[in-house]
């Protein structure tokens, strides 16, 4: 159990100080294992993610075996696009898909944001709300949700929302706007129910996926908006595509964190940002599966190398959450040797 | 201007989804570069497919975004059906190819690969998503493809493609060539050899290449 061990400070106290600007006792980590939880307490998956007490016992669980530095009620992606109309397909050995797009071109006049009890939203809130009782003044509690440029890809599907881009761009703003008043209503709850921080997946702003200039005109003013309505840190994640040319843009829009792929030189993205942002990342879960306990110590030394000196890095898998495929023991590998080689400052920092 | 001139003015509209512009070059083709829009396939082969190739390479160095890829694919097939709506007049003959999205409902990749092979002259069957790999495995053989391609935006769906693969290497039919493409392997370049799959591709645009390739290969094995 290595989240029992004592250690000098608590990771609230270390995540306070990484957001803070101070050096930490040793760089923080998280290793989102949600997935997992469901071997580790013997449920199915769909259950796991489906019900406030198995969300949040396999939640802790995980963060006591691990040791993480950051809980989130962060369940799977798929329920966002439920609470417009959508549909969530299970699978009992990875992460939920979102099913047939809900959307159309004709249905976006109409579009009003969901009602924040909408029993998708609601789960998430209250697990927020579980987890903050439980943890509270020990763990960051981290909200999560789809940021307003990138939720589309699962109320009208990727291609879907490609062609409206193109084809339809007064109708593409407007339902960027509806998204944004969603994610701004269900951060502002998550918030309220005790997160300290909001996770926003746009895996848009990458330059990898949507013409730069597209982003800049639409994603990048409402991811603004939303960091500007909500009060809180926020960080973005483009969810393992990079995230480099654009980095200085979501620093600008008011992300104190952003999340770099494994693809994303991290001293060179440091440099980038002039040490202004936290930097999330960015441990590959693909390759981690192969991992024996040599190649983690050697990939845990090599990323540590890499990350800030100032210690403003949180150690976390580069998609947002490690694939079920990736052994449990694995992590507790890499959790340890985190430990063991993260320590701050550096040998070479003095 | 010369038929290289065309080509790169082609490619630019492409990557500015300007569609009227490419489709104005097209039309200038047979004055300009000789009778090459003769026919489809000779349209696609010249002009068509090495832009789309050009714009797939600029993609894997970070030079364009996966939506310009998108947009330049859907415009071509549209124009080769505008422009040329004859593509079974073909001066080199198609394989015949499916593609499909095992157990996975991300579709983004399948509609790019059915649009460049379409604009490459191809006449891709579209055999859906989310199907297990026994069933997909059975479609394939009813269809009598030369070549089916996979396309997986999650890893549990890109671990599929080695049962599909061990379905279709026991089950009495010809050899079938498997080959892959999506996020999970330009992740992790070892997983398209983990599962068995007989190529992968990087971006959409090298469909039409790797699947001349894949059947090429095949059909000199011994």
């Amino acid at each position: 159990m290595i989240g029992r061990e004592p250690e000098a400070l608590t990771p609230a106290q270390r995540i306070e100080r990484v957001l803070g600007g101070q050096r930490p006792d040793r760089f923080a980590y998280f290793l989102n294992a949600g997935l997992h939880a469901a071997g580790l307490l013997g449920v199915p998956l769909e259950d796991l993610l489906s019900r406030v007490d198995l969300a949040v016992e396999g939640a802790l669980l995980v963060q006591e075996r691990l040791g993480n530095d950051l809980v989130t009620s962060f369940l799977h992606a798929a329920g966002e696009a439920q609470a417009f109309g959508g549909e969530v397909l299970f699978f009992d050995d990875g992460p939920p898909n979102a099913g047939t797009p809900p959307l159309g071109l004709a249905s976006l006049a109409s579009l009003r944001p969901p009602p924040i009890d909408h029993p998708a939203l609601a789960l998430r809130v209250e697990v927020t709300r579980a987890l903050a009782a439980r943890v509270a003044g020990r763990i960051p509690v981290a909200g999560a949700l789809v940021a307003p440029f990138s939720l589309p890809v699962m109320q009208l599907g990727f291609s879907g929302w490609l062609d409206l881009l193109h084809e339809a761009p007064r109708e593409a703003e407007h339902l960027i706007a509806v998204n944004l008043d969603h994610c701004i209503a269900f951060a502002r709850a998550q918030l309220a129910a005790g997160a300290s921080a909001i996770l926003a997946f746009e895996p848009l702003a990458s330059t990898q996926l949507v013409a730069p200039r597209i982003f800049h005109d639409l994603g990048l003013p409402a991811l603004r908006r939303f960091g500007a309505a909500i009060g809180a840190p926020f960080a973005v994640s483009t969810a393992s595509a990079p995230i480099a040319a654009v980095a200085n843009d979501l620093v600008d829009a008011g992300a104190l964190m952003i999340g770099a792929s494994d693809q994303d030189d991290l001293v060179a993205l440091e440099a980038a940002t002039s040490g202004k942002a936290v930097i999330l990342g960015n441990l590959n879960g693909l390759r981690m599966r192969a991992w024996t306990p040599g190649d983690v110590d050697r990939e845990v030394r090599a990323l540590v190398a890499r990350l800030p000196a100032s210690g403003r890095a949180v150690v976390t898998e580069h998609h947002g959450e490690v694939p079920l495929a990736v052994p449990f023991d694995t992590l507790v590998h890499v959790a340890q040797a985190l430990r063991r080689h993260g320590r701050l400052p550096r040998r070479a920092d003095g | 201007m010369t038929p290289d001139d065309v080509l790169m003015a082609f490619e630019a509209a492409l990557l500015d989804a300007d569609r009227a512009g490419a489709a104005r070059l097209l039309r200038t083709l047979p004055t300009s570069a000789g009778q090459v829009a003769a026919s489809g396939a000779l349209l696609a082969d010249r002009v068509i497919v090495p832009a789309l190739e050009r714009i797939g390479s600029a993609f894997e160095r970070g030079d364009v975004a996966l939506s310009q890829v998108y947009l330049a694919g859907r415009i071509c097939e549209g124009l080769l059906d505008e422009i040329a709506p004859a593509p079974d007049v073909t001066a080199t003959p198609r394989p015949r190819v499916g593609v499909a999205a095992l157990e996975d409902h991300h579709l983004l990749g399948k509609r790019m690969v059915l649009s460049v092979l379409r604009a490459a002259g191809f006449a891709p069957l579209d055999l859906g998503h989310g199907m297990r790999a026994a069933e997909l495995a059975r479609r394939a053989r009813e269809e009598q493809l030369d070549a089916l391609l996979v396309s997986a935006l999650m890893l549990r769906s890109a671990l599929r493609v080695k049962d599909l693969v061990a379905i279709l290497a026991k089950d009495g039919g010809p050899a079938l060539p498997v080959i892959v493409g999506g996020a999970p392997f330009r992740l992790d370049p070892a997983l398209a050899g983990e599962v068995a799959a007989t190529a992968w591709g990087r971006s959409a645009s090298e469909a039409p290449r790797l699947v001349m390739s894949a059947i090429e290969s095949s059909r000199g094995a011994p």
